[in-house]
């Protein structure tokens, strides 16, 4: 049974070589069946592993018969399963989608499952080394997908990214010298072990003095978190975001913003609670609301409907930091909410991505300041609503309960309260001015879109293209409707799917569940819409209109942006290990 | 001595990446970086011993082999990135004509605005 962990990865990658194949054959077909094939292998492989994990046990598979420290061993364990299915689920629906629109060749699907084979690796290693190798997979294959239309602007976007994310991984690295020089090992369970029997178990260890030691891994924790946290861009590591995922074709935006950036921040998570750094992880209870505010103002400055959707991914990034950073207590309440946040994220923010890139491949305009005059076939709409209403937390959906939780997790501390609050205010209106995409004109009256909660996909079976305008396959339809409905069922029956997905994957099968459809939660969430609507009117007056265009204008160099990798280092070092450290570690009492 | 030279490769690199203002040397510069990274961690693994970690009878007080076998993975990680980069900037001087990271912001910024 252990060997399948091993067939997650290879499967993936095998069938992107078929890809490469298909692409000297010059036969697309090949590649997509592979692609297809693979996505269902890795699906089917992880339905048969679930006794296995229902048992809670963690299981191992040591990759060429060598066991850690020498070798590197994977682990399957309830967080990895239900990320590996977070990432799959979301993979098949952008790989369906990227069948529908047509216009990708074999090399394309080559990358898609690099891509999904780099994140597979990153969520079932258990080798810090090895998951710097993975997440460079990650990386390059993501580097060209974005740069997959060789447009100049695109280009560019994607050089920024990979400036960025090696300067980045470079200071992992850094990390990771000071992991193996401290400790001895790369195993991330082996670190674990030694630092909770207060460090020198480990025999490289002991050649160090204690006290140098635990300076060390304070450091090397924060380099590490920085390392792969530019990924999960939250602030300030955000800055390669909005260009880059604006610029990928919309399958692979919806798989960048869905999945991959969750799975970097669940690479923190697993560093951060091997190295039990609580000052880092408190950190995150700050930057969190932070990065939410800071994020929904600039989405909403935005015109472009890739970008305000990019910008709103960092904002809801922020949500998902927050939750976790409000766990750093260690209460299981803030683990829960930031993984029902980053499931339920992962479903609505790729059924965003690809209605709004449906209504772009039919209308072939992406600006929200000229679309309007011929917009997208009315069931379109559907789609987006259903996306729309899960982002700003309305019910009957996924993102009601998930942001239901992580508000309510501080209770105790009005001012990030507010700053939650307000996000969820922000995203609500930026949704309203992204809906300009799918309706007629932009000085039409206001849309439904806070009224008609109730609406359900259906009815889109009958549809056919306008003529002379390009249709939309059944393939992206498929692949919206799946994703509306997963939306829909994490709203429907959170009780059953909190108690069944996420209570055991954060290792508290027993931890009270919160019921948030109470009257205090529903009228709390209708204020916030109605607040929506005001600020949406608001931000659509002249002198408003002025100054969002200002905020639009600021743009941070890319010097800018690289020294402030350099700087949040020295902040994530200094500023978390003051709040807590590595047991041990710097100024730790 | 050979920490300090590290270091300063180190930090020639860095310092490149975020202060040069033409493309190309911004590469080379995470190429710097890259390879001190490599002889930082290849440096480590030598202060554990002296002799090529090669078991042979009679061969003793070998170097730590994990650094060097691990970090033959991370030079070809960086010639992959440096290699998409380059191919990248070549794209961009083909389409706009410069290396010049201010004149891209500001070709970028024009477009935009």
């Amino acid at each position: 049974m252990a060997e399948a962990l091993a067939l997650l990865i290879l499967l993936p990658f095998t069938a992107s070589l078929l890809c490469l194949l298909a692409r000297f054959l010059r036969r697309l077909l090949l590649a997509q069946i592979a692609a297809a094939v693979s996505i269902a292998g890795i699906l089917l492989i992880l339905a048969l592993l679930v006794p296995a994990v229902r048992g809670r046990a963690v299981l191992s598979y040591a990759m060429g018969g060598w066991a850690e420290p020498l070798g590197i061993a994977l682990y399957l364990d309830g967080l990895a399963w239900i990320a590996s299915v977070m990432g799959t689920v979301v993979g098949l629906c952008a790989l369906l989608f990227a069948f529908g629109e047509k216009r990708y060749r074999s090399d394309f699907y080559f990358f898609f499952l690099m891509l999904l084979a780099g994140m597979e690796g990153v969520i079932l290693t258990g080798d810090l080394f090895n998951m710097f190798v993975f997440i460079e997979i990650v990386s390059i294959s993501s580097y060209l997908l974005i740069a997959y239309s060789l447009d100049p602007a695109d280009l560019w976007a994607s050089l920024r990214y990979l400036l960025l994310s090696s300067l980045s991984i470079a200071v992992f690295l850094m990390g990771l010298f000071l992991v193996y020089r401290s400790t001895g090992t790369f195993s991330i369970r082996l670190i674990e072990a030694s630092l909770s029997s207060g460090g020198g178990s480990v025999p490289a260890a002991a050649s160090a003095s204690a006290a140098g030691t635990a300076k060390a891994l304070g450091l090397a924790a924060a380099a590490l978190t920085v390392g792969v946290g530019l990924k999960a861009a939250f602030v300030p590591l955000h800055t390669w975001l909005p260009d880059a995922h604006a610029a990928a074709p919309h399958p692979v935006s919806a798989l960048l913003s869905g999945v991959m950036i969750k799975i970097s921040f669940l690479a923190v998570w697993r560093i951060l609670s091997a190295f039990s750094s609580t000052g880092i992880q408190a950190l995150f209870r700050w930057l969190g609301p932070l990065t939410a505010l800071l994020a929904v103002v600039l989405a909403l400055s935005q015109t472009d409907g890739k970008r305000l959707l990019a910008f709103s991914s960092v904002s809801q990034m922020g949500l998902i930091t927050a939750a976790f950073g409000a766990a750093a207590g260690g209460e299981a309440a803030g683990l829960i909410a930031s993984l029902a946040h980053i499931l339920s994220h992962s479903l609505f923010k790729s059924l965003l991505f690809l209605s709004v890139g449906a209504a772009i491949h039919l209308t072939g305009e992406r600006d929200l300041q000229r679309s309007g005059g011929s917009p997208p076939p009315f069931w379109l709409m559907i789609f987006f609503l259903v996306g729309a209403l899960s982002i700003s937390g309305l019910p009957p959906t996924g993102g009601y309960v998930s942001k239901t939780l992580v508000v309510s997790l501080f209770k105790s501390s009005p001012l990030l309260a507010t700053a939650l609050r307000l996000t969820a205010v922000g995203t609500a209106a930026s949704m309203i001015k992204l809906s300009g995409m799918f309706r007629r004109s932009r000085a039409a009256s206001l849309p439904e879109a806070t009224a008609s909660a109730a609406v359900t996909p259906g009815g889109t079976a009958a549809l056919t293209a306008e003529s002379g305008r390009p249709a939309l396959s059944p393939f992206c339809l498929i692949a919206l409707s799946l994703l509306a409905l997963l939306c829909l069922a994490g709203g429907v029956a959170p009780r059953f799917l909190m108690q069944s997905l996420v209570l055991p994957a954060v290792g508290a099968p027993r931890a009270r569940f919160p019921s948030v459809y109470t009257a205090r939660h529903l009228i709390e969430s209708g204020i916030y819409a109605a607040l929506a609507v005001g600020l949406y009117l608001l931000a659509r007056t002249r002198r408003a209109g002025k100054v969002l265009k200002g905020i639009r204008e600021l743009r941070l160099s890319l010097n800018g942006a690289l020294l402030l990798v350099v700087a949040a280092v020295v902040v994530f070092a200094v500023i978390g290990n003051m709040l807590g450290g590595v047991p041990g570690g710097l100024f730790y009492p | 001595m050979a920490a300090a030279l590290i270091l300063l490769l180190i930090l020639t690199g860095v310092a490149g990446m975020i202060l040069a203002d033409n493309l190309i040397k911004k590469i080379m510069s995470l190429s710097i970086l890259n390879s001190a990274l490599v002889i930082l961690f290849v440096w480590a693994g030598s202060l554990a011993g002296s002799e090529a970690p090669i078991l042979l009878a009679g061969v003793r007080d070998i170097v730590d082999p994990l650094p060097q076998a691990v970090m033959l993975t991370a030079i070809v990680i960086g010639i992959c990135v440096t290699a998409v980069a380059l191919a990248f900037v070549l794209r961009i001087h083909d389409s706009w004509g410069t290396v010049s990271r201010r004149r891209l912001e500001e070709l970028r910024n024009k477009e935009d605005g």
